[in-house]
């Protein structure tokens, strides 16, 4: 590294600019690196590009100081280059950070599943044979301790077998699913935009080799109480979630989590794993996998609604459930009941419901904890289905004025975007409800997940506070591994911004347990001190906003309830 | 280094039915060349070959991985050599072989036997309505992200080439000049996202009936930034090269041969296609894309301001 001097500036403050010969990173993560070194109080800009003459140049008409004129090698266009401004020790810090993220040997010092000082595998085939050899807690604990004997059925369908998670750019994440699969192990291909053909023909390739490919898009799994990907904290119990949706999933463990029980395994699917075309592949599998696990009592089936044969598939796959007295709750988001009557399934009006439905069904039901902050809503609620009865407590600093007509939902959960726009079907057609899920492909090429940095939605919040036509706004905070360690800082400032009288109603939906290390108590307690209505469930959210709706609007349909 | 876009533009004029590699008829034609390693990713390895620093990139097979194709990127049929190579090592291309310097010993590709691809050559772009197209572009998020990312950058160059489109005689070059040296190398990335504009809108220019004078011009201005060694980073460079004589990778070429208003699901899927270019790359060439489309039909390519994804 190369540190050209610091730059004293009248207000106290510092800019400082680095070069590192060769250290080329993509776009992605600089960025990612720039956005930790700016969430170090007292530094109030960071920027990492190639060192270019334009960037060069950028930089120092911002003030920053590029005369490296005095070091031995001159910055190269093939150099990344560092701009800092803030204050001395803030920025000596983030120089640090960022020293470390760029440090090809970060990673390893930093310790990981291979330990703190062996050399990280580079290779599929290289961690294969590390975790044969000396075999990690995560990639194995499932097979050490539910495989109960060596002759059980279990044993072949399941573990030993390591699961490899793949996260690379699409063009590539089809190749190293491939690969993985070929050497026998489980994956979960986490990363997007694969092609649905190469999709079929992976999961055809995983079924013949035995193993589960989890996704493509697939970012939520629980494997005997291993998290990983976007999962939040929740107890072991006796429920399971298999689901072709990762917020969806989680939305369902927290309430089973909330309502007393816990959960014995999470598989995700993938969200297109319903699709014709893909044929409910890996769900079928992954139910056969439940069927056979003893720490298992019930279990809930999480999707949008497939095609007609691909649920016939599903029904099919659950039948030796249902044959032993296994509960099995579907919770696909506006699926017919009449299509599965005699089925022996349950289906459930919303994802919390599906939750209420699964641990009610269970012989024993453990209730062990239950949040004073949401003793006004009634548990029952999500047991019967019936949003109509639920009260929502109307924040007192919402804009009674506000015109209601318009209703702005800002998501980065696309199945809780999606339940919620369902769940308002039946608003008066003078309400006009526009969700955008943040984590859809079109917005996160190029960028991370808004789960990760939900640096759009807060954007999208900020718009719509700003805008006149707009009567309630909602948005959701997803907690859990994964998830941003910080979700609402910068919706503090936007939301802190409005004065109350001015802006629209306010509501959230805060997806967590007390478990997770965002601090979900404290989390909702500021949001509701900024005057947000926050909500245990998505369901809930939207029968406030429904209620909210309709208080507001006056309706042009007949026989509507206001 | 600027010969660059020279040593391309000769490659060009001798390749005939098919294409391995705008490099391969060099090496076909007896000439021994020298190169040297100089980046590895877990699916590229870029080399800069002869005295001009030509980049080649080399990838693994293609049925493994279906990534878009240049005129000098080579899928190769084994790819377990990556593992030991080194930034530096040296290589040489000889007579259609590729030989390169690794931990594990000398290894050789046989470049000829790399599969065929034929880039779209000196083909113009189809018939199609310039606004729905443009439109297209502009309601893509990762399109408003690269927007932000340049700034007023894009804008200054649009203005300047409409402009130069109105009148050839007040020809303003030093204008010209100053928008692309505010482009060239600016942003992030290894190909940085002013790079990535200008390709697009180099490329969209060139297919789509921009008037050959100031095209010419804008082409020059490129090539002129590019005497400066740290304009830009050697990737940069090399595309850059590539649009000034005319050609990008697979991904563009499929887009600007797709009309997006008459195979609009094509359309979408090209698209698609770009944006999974690079973390930003894809983004940043539609944007020069669609400065393309505002600079040659500014009224028709009026940007809609659409915000949600779903209403109703």
């Amino acid at each position: 590294m190369t540190d050209s001097a610091a730059t004293e500036r009248p207000i106290g403050l510092v800019t400082r600019s680095s070069v590192y010969a060769n250290r080329y990173r993509d776009s992605v993560a600089l960025m990612r690196i720039a956005a930790s070194a700016l969430k170090i109080e007292g530094v109030e800009r960071a920027a990492l590009v190639m060192a270019t003459e334009a960037n060069l140049a950028d930089a120092k008409a911002q003030g920053f100081p590029v005369d490296f004129t005095d070091l031995k090698k001159p910055p190269t266009a093939n150099d990344v280059f560092v701009a800092l401004s803030g204050s001395q020790l803030a920025c000596t810090n983030a120089l640090e950070l960022i020293q470390r993220e760029l440090e090809p040997t970060a990673r390893r010092e930093a310790g990981g599943p291979f330990g703190p000082t062996t050399e990280p595998p580079r290779s599929l085939v290289a961690a294969l044979r590390a975790v044969q050899t000396e075999p990690s807690p995560t990639a194995t604990s499932a097979a050490t301790e539910s495989t109960p004997t060596e002759s059980a059925p279990v044993a072949d369908e399941r573990m030993p077998k390591p699961i490899a998670i793949v996260s690379v750019p699409a063009a590539f994440a089809a190749s190293e699913a491939r690969k993985a699969i070929r050497l026998g192990m489980h994956v979960l291909l986490f990363s997007d935009n694969v092609s649905l053909p190469d999709e079929v023909e992976l999961k055809l390739l995983a079924r013949e080799r035995g193993v589960l490919l989890m996704g493509p898009d697939c970012g939520t799994a629980m494997f005997d109480g291993v998290p990983l990907g976007f999962v939040n904290a929740v107890r072991r119990g006796p429920v399971a979630v298999i689901g072709a949706s990762g917020t969806g999933m989680q939305e369902v463990m927290t309430e089973i989590h909330y309502l007393g029980s816990g959960v014995s395994q999470a598989i995700g699917c993938g969200g297109r794993d319903l699709h014709a075309n893909v044929g409910a592949s890996t769900m079928s599998q992954a139910i056969g996998m439940i069927n056979a696990d003893p720490s298992t009592e019930a279990l809930v089936l999480v999707s949008k609604p497939p095609d007609p044969l691909v649920l016939q598939r599903v029904i099919d796959a659950t039948r030796p459930l249902i044959a032993r007295g296994v509960p099995v709750v579907l919770a696909f988001t506006g699926l017919d009941p009449s299509v599965i009557a005699g089925t022996g399934l349950v289906v459930a009006s919303s994802l919390a419901d599906a939750a209420a439905r699964a641990v009610g069904a269970l012989k024993t039901t453990m209730r062990t904890y239950e949040p004073a902050s949401f003793a006004t809503e009634s548990v029952s609620v999500a047991l019967t289905g019936s949003m109509a009865s639920a009260e929502p407590h109307v924040s007192p600093s919402r804009g009674d004025s506000g015109n209601a007509e318009r209703i702005v939902g800002a998501f980065v959960g696309g199945t809780l975007c999606a339940e919620f726009r369902y769940l308002l079907r039946n608003l008066p057609s003078t309400s006009i409800v526009a969700c955008t899920d943040f984590g859809d492909d079109a917005y996160t090429r190029g960028r991370p997940h808004p789960m990760i940095d939900p640096e759009l939605r807060d954007k999208a919040v900020a718009r719509a506070l700003a805008d006149p036509d707009v009567g309630i706004v909602h948005f959701d905070v997803v907690l859990g591994f994964g998830a941003s360690p910080e979700p609402i800082s910068q919706l503090r400032v936007i939301l802190a911004s409005r004065p109350d009288a001015t802006r629209p109603i306010l509501s959230a939906h805060v997806l967590g347990t007390e478990l997770d290390e965002q601090g979900y108590a404290e989390i909702v307690r500021n949001l509701e001190e900024l005057g947000v209505h926050v909500s245990r469930t998505n369901a809930n959210a939207a029968a406030f906003v429904e209620k909210m709706a309709r208080q507001s609007v006056p309706s042009a349909e007949p026989g509507v309830q206001r | 280094m600027v010969s660059t876009v020279g040593v391309l533009a000769q490659c060009l004029q001798r390749i005939t039915a098919e294409s391995r590699g705008w490099l391969v008829p060099l090496a076909l034609g007896g000439n021994e060349v020298a190169a040297t390693v100089r980046l590895m990713t877990s699916s590229t390895v870029y080399l800069s070959v002869g005295p001009d620093d030509v980049v080649l990139s080399l990838h693994p097979p293609r049925q493994d991985l279906p990534i878009p194709r240049s005129p000098t990127s080579i899928h190769l049929g084994e790819w377990g050599f990556v593992s030991d190579l080194y930034a530096g090592a040296p290589a040489r291309l000889s007579h259609g072989d590729l030989s390169i310097s690794t931990r594990g010993g000398d290894i050789t590709c046989s470049l000829t036997e790399a599969p065929v691809w034929r880039p779209y050559r000196n083909q113009t772009g189809q018939e199609f309505e310039s606004a729905v197209v443009a439109n297209a572009l502009e309601e893509l998020a990762p399109i408003q992200e690269a927007r932000h990312r340049l700034g007023s950058r894009v804008d200054k160059l649009v203005c300047v080439l409409m402009d130069s489109r109105k009148s050839l005689v007040r020809s303003a070059t030093g204008e010209l000049q100053t928008a692309i040296d505010a482009l060239v190398g600016f942003g992030p990335g290894l190909t940085p996202s002013g790079d990535d504009v200008l390709v697009g809108c180099l490329l969209g220019l060139t297919r789509w009936g921009y008037p050959e004078a100031p095209l010419s011009a804008f082409r020059a201005a490129i090539v002129d930034r590019l005497r400066a060694d740290n304009a830009t980073t050697f990737v940069g460079r090399h595309v850059l090269a590539h649009a000034c004589v005319g050609v990008g990778h697979e991904a563009i070429e499929n887009l600007l041969q797709t009309p997006g208003d008459h195979d609009f699901v094509g359309f979408q899927s090209a698209i698609s296609q770009l944006l999974g270019v690079g973390a930003t790359s894809g983004a940043d060439t539609l944007l020069g894309l669609r400065a393309a489309l505002h600079v040659l039909d500014p009224d028709g390519a009026v940007p809609s301001r659409r915000n949600e994804k779903d209403s109703r």
